[in-house]
């Protein structure tokens, strides 16, 4: 997907403040990954991701009018994607027994033996060592879980989705020092975690 | 440059990991520190290949278009709420919606006698909040035609139609000034009665009049909420 130019995306955005949603439809079109990404990496389900994505695009088409010039409209997006996948998780932890097995995963332990012989010879083997298994996706994504809602909210938009520590502030409604802060304690705990499943990574991965 | 004598802390090593070291620090000093310290450079190792392992997860798929449908603008941009009303606002996600829509059903269905009763009590309220307007209104409204000896008892027979057998009817048949005060929204007898012996001297009679007239107009400002409670009520 091409990059948007920063002023045509101004005028699209412009363009949407006055209701027009063929423009919107644009911008969804150039962000919808990372907000979906975002949403996903949060939650951990691709149905539920999808159903906030999308809640979260609404609530922005209809929010747009605040947003204001100047500061970046990802940032800005997420945020509100962010938020209602914050509220998503809080609602289901306050209603655990309506749905969300999915998102909560606590069924039978899995059995890695089939994923370890993955790992071991998908990343090696592959001319792009980027690529992760799906078992060690799912790992990170448990790992993930595990941390409070904003470490993982500073982790997933900074480490996965690349925002810069301004944009990771602005998406949070925070300064600088707080979004160090929950970074830093967000890798922490997921180093710990990835530590204790230490025999699933691919060796070039293997913390030391 | 002075070494840190003590070991880094995974928030400044995080820090250096992405060059966010803030300018009151020494980053220098941390940088001196971590190519010495062998226990710092193996967490800070840690923290990179962490990092690292983050950023190569793929994208997920895209399971669809979010694109809105065309027909969203009209009714939906119109109220224009900030993103932090909209986070308030409940999500159309099905199932949240599902449930709270039967939490809505059920509460309703719990609180149904107790609106009945509500209902049953604002209509006497009512009816009695009207017979009360009716009778300060017929007072006012009798005001101008009768002479002012005339409009103290009227205002008598206002508070006697107001509450039957209250004790406001005995203070109505003390001479004229007591039963002005009694007429007023608060009845009160024993400061009627009170009032009526010292009342004796009375001022003028054009006095006694314009003060008549005033209390009813301020009584039935008085009454004036009190009638749009009811009929809230009622309604």
């Amino acid at each position: 997907m091409d990059k948007l130019a920063r002023d045509e995306e101004e005028k699209l955005i412009a363009r949407s403040q006055h209701g027009d949603v063929e423009a919107f439809n644009q911008l969804i079109q150039q962000y919808q990954q990372i907000m979906y990404g975002t949403v996903f990496r949060m939650l951990g389900d691709s149905d539920t991701a999808a159903d906030v994505t999308q809640d979260a695009f609404i609530a922005a088409f209809k929010a747009i009018r605040s947003y204001r010039g100047g500061s970046s409209f990802r940032a800005w997006l997420l945020r509100i994607g962010s938020n209602q996948a914050c509220d998503h998780w809080r609602r289901v932890q306050r209603h655990p027994t309506s749905s969300l097995d999915m998102l909560t995963n606590e069924e039978e332990p899995r059995n890695f033996s089939a994923l370890e012989t993955l790992i071991l010879t998908g990343p090696e083997g592959n001319p792009e060592e980027a690529m992760l298994t799906m078992e060690l996706q799912e790992i990170i994504q448990r790992g993930l879980r595990e941390l409070p809602l904003e470490q993982r909210t500073a982790v997933v938009l900074y480490d996965i989705q690349g925002l810069s520590y301004e944009e990771v502030a602005q998406a949070m409604e925070t300064n600088l020092g707080t979004v160090r802060s929950r970074l830093s304690r967000g890798r922490a705990r997921m180093r710990t975690y990835l530590q204790q499943h230490q025999e699933l990574l691919p060796r070039n991965y293997r913390l030391t | 440059m002075s070494q840190l004598d003590r070991h880094l802390t995974t928030e400044q090593l995080s820090a250096l990991l992405d060059d966010q070291v803030s300018e009151g620090e020494q980053a220098d000093t941390y940088r001196a520190h971590l190519q010495t310290c062998e226990q710092c450079q193996s967490e800070f190792a840690e923290l990179r290949q962490m990092v690292r392992l983050l950023q190569t997860l793929p994208p997920p798929t895209l399971p669809r278009s979010f694109a809105l449908p065309a027909n969203i603008s009209a009714e939906d941009i119109e109220p224009a709420t900030t993103p932090e009303r909209e986070q308030e606002a409940p999500l159309p996600i099905p199932l949240a919606a599902g449930r709270a829509r039967l939490q809505a059903r059920r509460a309703s269905r719990q609180s149904r006698p107790l609106q009945g009763a509500l209902r049953m009590v604002s209509g006497l309220v009512a009816v009695v909040g009207i017979c009360f307007m009716l009778s300060s209104v017929l007072s006012t409204l009798s005001l101008p035609h009768l002479a002012f000896t005339n409009s103290a008892a009227s205002g008598t027979s206002s508070s006697s139609q107001a509450q039957p057998g209250n004790n406001q009817n005995g203070a109505a048949k003390t001479p004229q000034p007591g039963p002005i005060h009694a007429s007023g929204t608060r009845p009160v007898p024993t400061r009627v009665s009170g009032v009526a012996p010292n009342a004796k001297p009375a001022p003028t009679p054009l006095q006694l009049c314009s003060q008549l007239r005033q209390q009813n107009r301020l009584m039935h400002l008085r009454h004036f909420p009190f009638l749009i409670y009811v009929i809230v009520l009622f309604g």
